[in-house]
């Protein structure tokens, strides 16, 4: 039988994986955010980073954004993908294409 | 001179000899159910993102609920899986365990049978699809939860000796 001191340490061992995993994600630096995306319809669904230690990730889904980016000169484009799939469709102001000529350099 | 006579005696000494049985095969079972869970959880800690993404292919949890419970869950099971191999708390590990085990029985049923395919994460990221795999799992789980309920039961042995000796 389940007696009432089975059930206060359950209660117990419960806080105590509560406290310990939030403080332990909080410090590291494989921590994810308390909250992801995980709706597809905005984009990559993704746990996210721990704001402690996660790099800054710019999600753009506007092709129009990504054209006025590619123009200020300000970022570089790296398209990772393979070279078959690279060659049914890409963008022509294409800053480094890592699938032809990265394994060169 | 009464403790020689009652060492003579046949009943007592199998008495004994079944108390140490059943000493034996409850260290058995601890291993067996305490160890999967030591080992499960270690992946999941180092790579909550991951666990995350596996939790979120299951297609069952709330959208708000996935990450904090790829952060509580490994944790529950490394907490759980240590109590009952070092004994304290051991029964409330074991009904986390076993509370935690039914959970996983329900959810691969439902994913089986509705016909969802996902990965269960249980030791590894990425590696257990397919219909018969999940299958396994649900052996698997029966398995862990059936020596987790008889674990259970032998808990109860000595829980009841202490009461009758009080009474």
């Amino acid at each position: 039988m389940i007696c009432k001191q089975d059930i206060l340490g359950c209660v117990f061992l419960l806080s105590i994986c509560v406290v310990f995993s939030l403080g332990i994600n909080a410090l590291s630096p494989n921590g994810i955010a308390l909250r992801g995306q995980w709706n597809p319809d905005k984009g990559v669904v993704m746990a996210g980073a721990n704001k402690a230690h996660g790099v800054d990730v710019m999600q753009i889904i506007n092709p129009l954004k990504v054209k006025q980016l590619l123009e200020s000169g300000r970022v570089i484009v790296l398209d990772v993908r393979w070279p078959e799939i690279y060659d049914q469709g890409h963008m022509q102001e294409m800053g480094f294409d890592v699938a032809t000529q990265g394994a060169d350099q | 001179m009464s403790n020689l006579f009652r060492f003579n005696n046949r009943a007592y000494l199998s008495s004994m000899d079944s108390g140490r049985r059943t000493g034996m095969i409850e260290w058995g079972l601890r291993l067996f159910l305490g160890s999967p869970f030591i080992v499960a959880s270690w992946h999941k800690i180092v790579s909550p993102d991951q666990f995350a993404t596996i939790l979120y292919g299951y297609a069952l949890f709330p959208p708000q609920l996935i990450n904090v419970i790829a952060i509580v869950m490994p944790f529950l099971e490394l907490v759980c899986g240590i109590t009952l191999i070092t004994g304290l708390l051991k029964r409330s590990g074991l009904l986390l365990i076993n509370a935690t085990l039914v959970g996983f029985i329900f959810l691969i049923s439902f994913n089986l049978i509705r016909g969802h395919e996902f990965d269960c994460g249980c030791f590894s990221l990425g590696n257990t699809k397919g219909l018969w795999s999940s299958v396994w799992l649900l052996v698997r789980d029966f398995v862990m939860l059936g020596a987790g309920v008889y674990l259970f039961m032998l808990f109860e042995g000595p829980r009841k000796k202490r009461e009758d000796s009080r009474s």
